[in-house]
């Protein structure tokens, strides 16, 4: 009976709501209007000198379509996961992940690196974030108006998308290339960034709660009503 | 759900009872007692209304519906789980709310948690009055109220919250 009260209830409060974008429509989007947020930030800044060269590399070229797929892949799996139940496994975050960690392996492993290493150039950290805040806070507002179940994940995966198309970026302007300087300051400090934005995530993707209020309690959901439950009878009071 | 979307009363309201009764048996075969069963049912329901926008028409409504359902059920269970944790820390508690009052004998004490326990809603102070004084079971006093016995703890635990800030325990 109770639950019957609650169905009429819901019933009775219905609005008409615009449906969501499909997860490929939605991830495309962002994906393009990050790309052009990043590209006109690292024009901004101006790129390597020695770029044109640069792009003759096949190392380079490896670690940059690796920023490129962990961008993307995270990207897509942000929005999947904002969506309930349309993920259907969990390759693509997990892709995702090990192709940034691929990325690390890679610059680590670089033989070509020059040495000494040295523990200069901490400025790309602002560099990094600066790029990364736009595509990171949009991600974040387009999931928060879905319905992510899993935030940790979610908010975890979106800002390792915002934070490798930055990286991606920051190495189109840093021309440092030992691997010191890469690992600590371009690698760490996006893991540093998803490790925070993962275990914030129930607050950074926070919604309307739906937990059943007690006596003498009331709330407004998001879609409008207010509930109340008075022992064992619930009922939604209409938004006056 | 397309048509939910569009404002249609009448199919929402068929859907819900539809979905009640699948999310009851989803419920029913994974908790190990069945007084959670209605609260998932209503939780799911809850969620499914705050966040019908994000139904994809084109994708099916099952996947979207059981992992809604799936994920109000892991919370439930989660949040039990904490409060059976915080139940037995309640309970000692409360047993030591009168020594810890200030006064060196009983009756200011006494008063002391007469006073906290006025303060708290009438349906928290007849549930712990229950529990503590008469030292009525959950179930006997689920029988007695018509409450489910989670509602009987969930109360009862927010009752000795309460009690806790009241008394100014550390922690509160």
């Amino acid at each position: 009976m109770r639950t019957d009260d609650l169905i009429r209830s819901l019933a009775a409060d219905l609005r008409r709501v615009q449906p969501l974008r499909a997860v490929e429509q939605r991830t495309m989007l962002w994906a393009a209007f990050s790309l052009l947020s990043v590209l006109l930030g690292t024009l901004a800044r101006g790129t390597r000198p020695d770029l044109a060269s640069k792009l003759r590399d096949p190392v380079y070229l490896v670690e940059t379509a690796l920023l490129l797929a962990t961008f993307l892949l995270a990207g897509r799996s942000a929005f999947q996961l904002s969506v309930p139940g349309a993920e259907r496994s969990a390759r693509g975050r997990v892709l995702s992940i090990v192709g940034f960690l691929l990325w690390g392996a890679v610059v680590a492993s670089d033989a070509s690196a020059p040495s000494p290493p040295s523990l200069n150039g901490a400025s790309c950290i602002p560099t990094i974030l600066g790029l990364a805040l736009v595509p990171g806070l949009t991600v974040l507002l387009l999931l928060r108006k879905a319905a992510p179940l899993r935030p940790g994940w979610t908010a975890g995966v979106a800002l390792l998308s915002a934070a490798s198309l930055a990286v991606l970026a920051s190495v189109l302007v840093c021309a440092r290339e030992d691997r010191l300087h890469l690992l600590l300051w371009h690698f760490a400090p996006v893991v540093l960034v998803v490790v925070i934005g993962s275990g914030l995530g129930r607050r950074l993707l926070r919604r309307a709660p739906i937990a059943l209020p007690w006596p003498g309690e009331s709330r407004r959901t998001k879609a409008g009503p207010s509930l109340e439950r008075d022992g064992s009878s619930l009922w939604i009071a209409r938004r006056r | 759900m397309r048509r939910a979307q569009d404002g249609d009363r009448r199919a929402y309201e068929a859907l819900l009872t539809e979905v009640t009764g699948l999310v009851r048996a989803f419920a029913r075969a994974r908790l190990p007692h069945a007084d959670g069963v209605e609260d998932v049912a209503q939780e799911t329901l809850l969620a499914i209304h705050r966040d019908r926008h994000a139904w994809d028409a084109g994708r099916p409504f099952l996947p979207w519906m059981y992992a809604i359902a799936r994920n109000r059920l892991l919370d439930l269970v989660a949040k039990r789980r904490r409060q059976q944790l915080n139940e037995v820390g309640s309970d000692r508690l409360l047993e030591e709310v009168a020594s810890s009052a200030p006064g060196a004998d009983r009756e200011p004490a006494n008063r002391f948690l007469r006073r906290a326990l006025a303060m708290l809603s009438t349906r928290q102070r007849e549930i712990i009055q229950m529990l503590k004084f008469d030292e009525l079971s959950v179930a006997d006093i689920s029988l007695k109220t018509g409450m489910s016995r989670s509602s009987v703890k969930i109360t009862a635990h927010r009752g000795y919250k309460a009690l806790r800030k009241l008394v100014g325990e550390p922690g509160s």
